[in-house]
């Protein structure tokens, strides 16, 4: 069993696990079964978010507390708006996109592998509903003491992770998600009408896409590659690209890589060279002319301005 | 019983304001962490025989009378009693908190979290720690916890979180015992005479609707009725009739208190041959008379009782 992580101590990191989540042979990130966010020590997460992020697929579920603040989020094509004072589960491999934070937001989040995830289904006696049935987002409004008591189970979730020992963090994970959940079991109820549920051919390849580049795009920067790894021409590709997001594939392959530098250069563990060599660059100037064609800044700019 | 319990002892005798609820007969929860001047009076048989039920004291001393032993609590400790165990809260003054649910429901969590220690049944039939005050404080969280789960109103998965915290207990407790499992501070040594106690306890359990003098027992551990008699003197202080009547009295109250039956259909159950006959055994025993007791004690009665 890998070891949870459970260290919220580097800001910037905290608010890119969204997209560690979608790049799990990228630096740190590893499977593993539940990831615990806050930012209860008041950081602003909004340019980095904005300005950064790709659109990326999350690899698992995410259950949100909102306590103050707004933020505005894409999912799978659809706007959705998480207010103070609300909890909101995301299922896993959405398409993801952040919009907008409010300045003061206050938020705390679980990340829960899907392992994870199906165990707190049986513990909860959901057997027959298999988990795709749930909607993609649902939201809820919660009283202000209730919301409250999770922000404390949240904590005492935190507290006990890094109390016991490694053979009952699982459990213990999984006996609070359990308590969650149960709380909000109403919310799953619910059956999602089969045509909202029915993902077209396309759609599914686009969402292939996104998978892979979580997958490679430490490699692979050619369209040609992603095509040929899902059975179609690049022209089809970038086709497809630009009808479900307006940008082409190469767009996005460029998006994705450039983030993953983003993430290595906050690691602060590479120099410009080294990450050149980790992302698959041929040599260190190709990677400088790369990053400063898409981004608009060198890369030792890019780290200057962001006090690196 | 009732499915959702909410009466405070109160109500029983006006004196008590301890919290006391029993959810569909499979969890019961009940202390006086509220309560300010600790005092605790002696409580009826809450549970039945398939209960597994454990007992915290935060502060001052509960009083306890297990399978014919005198027990006290005192702060920090923490009881563990297995099913099949005849445990009775005597008159005590403390904080204390304790949970019981039906036993099933504590091995699957047991065997969930830990799978290398069986939880073999008849090991012990209580276990007795010590633990520090942050480690109580843990399991009074996780208590806590669990009396706000309850008190919500009925959903579908309530059960479900019970025992999701019921894991989360099993987990603190294994925790806190993690480095010396098996070592509970039992509050005897595992004697040989201690042994043939807990067989005696056994033997009881089976037979006590039919077979109620001492000579029986003894023969099916095949000793002389005094010798038997002299092991219950020197590991409970009781001799031996005096500890088959006690347990007979305990699950008589028992099967007064939480069942329907009329005191004619419990004293056909335990075989006695005439009515009036289990009515002067029972004021021998416990005081009063089986109708004073049900009439004192039970929110149940049915006035067509005879």
């Amino acid at each position: 069993m890998t070891e949870t992580i459970y260290n919220t101590q580097h800001s910037y990191m905290q608010l890119r696990f969204l997209a560690k989540s979608a790049f799990d042979n990228a630096t740190a990130a590893v499977e593993d079964y539940i990831y615990l966010y806050d930012n209860f020590n008041g950081e602003n997460p909004v340019a980095v978010l904005i300005d950064d992020q790709p659109e990326f697929i999350n690899r698992q579920t995410i259950c949100v507390g909102i306590l103050k603040g707004q933020v505005d989020i894409v999912i799978d094509g659809h706007p959705h708006v998480m207010k103070s004072g609300c909890f909101c589960y995301v299922s896993a491999h959405c398409l993801c996109r952040f919009l907008s934070m409010a300045p003061d937001t206050q938020f705390f989040c679980f990340s829960v592998n899907q392992d994870l995830m199906l165990d707190v289904y049986r513990d909860m006696g959901i057997t027959f509903k298999m988990p795709s049935r749930y909607k993609k987002f649902v939201c809820r409004q919660l009283p202000a003491s209730d919301m409250l008591y999770r922000k404390s189970l949240y904590k005492e979730l935190y507290t006990e992770l890094n109390r016991v020992a490694p053979d009952y963090q699982k459990h213990v994970a999984q006996a609070y998600l359990c308590i969650i959940y149960s709380n909000d079991f109403e919310l799953f109820e619910e059956d999602v009408p089969d045509s909202s549920r029915a993902i077209s051919r396309q759609h599914a390849l686009f969402r292939d896409f996104v998978e892979l580049l979580g997958q490679y795009s430490n490699q692979e920067r050619e369209v040609q590659f992603y095509a040929r790894q899902m059975g179609i021409t690049p022209k089809y590709l970038s086709a497809l690209c630009i009808e479900y997001s307006g940008k082409n594939a190469s767009s996005w392959i460029d998006d994705y890589v450039i983030s993953r530098v983003k993430v290595l250069m906050q690691e602060n563990r590479y120099n410009i060279k080294e990450i050149a060599q980790v992302m698959h660059f041929p040599t260190q100037s190709f990677f400088g002319r790369y990053f400063k064609r898409v981004t608009g800044k060198s890369p030792r700019q890019y780290m200057i301005s962001n006090g690196l | 019983m009732s499915t959702a319990n909410t009466q405070a002892l109160s109500d029983i005798n006006g004196r008590q304001n301890i919290f006391f609820k029993m959810y569909h007969e499979r969890h019961v929860m009940s202390d006086n962490l509220e309560q300010k001047s600790g005092v605790v009076e002696a409580q009826e048989p809450i549970y039945d025989q398939s209960f597994c039920a454990m007992f915290i004291v935060l502060q001052g001393s509960l009083n306890l009378c297990v399978n014919g032993l005198d027990l006290t609590l005192h702060p920090n400790d923490y009881l563990v009693v297995m099913p099949c165990t005849n445990v009775e809260v005597k008159a005590s003054r403390c904080i204390f908190f304790s949970h019981a649910a039906q036993a099933h429901i504590i091995f699957d969590q047991y065997e969930e979290v830990n799978c290398n220690i069986p939880m073999t049944k008849r090991a012990f039939s209580l276990r007795l720690y010590h633990f520090s005050s942050t480690q109580t404080e843990r399991f009074k969280e996780i208590y806590l916890i669990m009396k706000r789960e309850v008190l919500r109103d009925d959903y579908p998965m309530k059960e479900n979180s019970l025992r999701a915290i019921t894991k989360l207990n099993m987990v603190a407790l294994l925790e806190a015992t993690s480095d010396a499992p098996m070592s509970a501070v039992v509050p005897y040594p595992m004697t040989s005479q201690r042994q043939v106690f807990e067989r005696f306890i056994e033997l009881l359990d089976t037979y006590y609707t039919h077979e109620r003098s001492v000579q029986f027992y003894a023969k099916r551990l095949n000793m002389s009725a005094k010798y038997l008699s002299m092991i219950s003197q020197s590991i409970v202080g009781k001799s031996a009739s005096v500890v088959i009547s006690q347990y007979v009295a305990f699950r008589v109250k028992q099967l007064l208190y939480r069942s329907q039956l009329s005191i004619k259909q419990v004293s056909e159950m335990l075989n006695f041959p005439t009515q009036s006959f289990f009515g002067r055994y029972f004021k021998r025993i416990v005081g009063c008379s089986p109708r004073q007791y049900m009439k004192q004690n039970c929110r149940n009665l049915n006035a067509s009782h005879s």
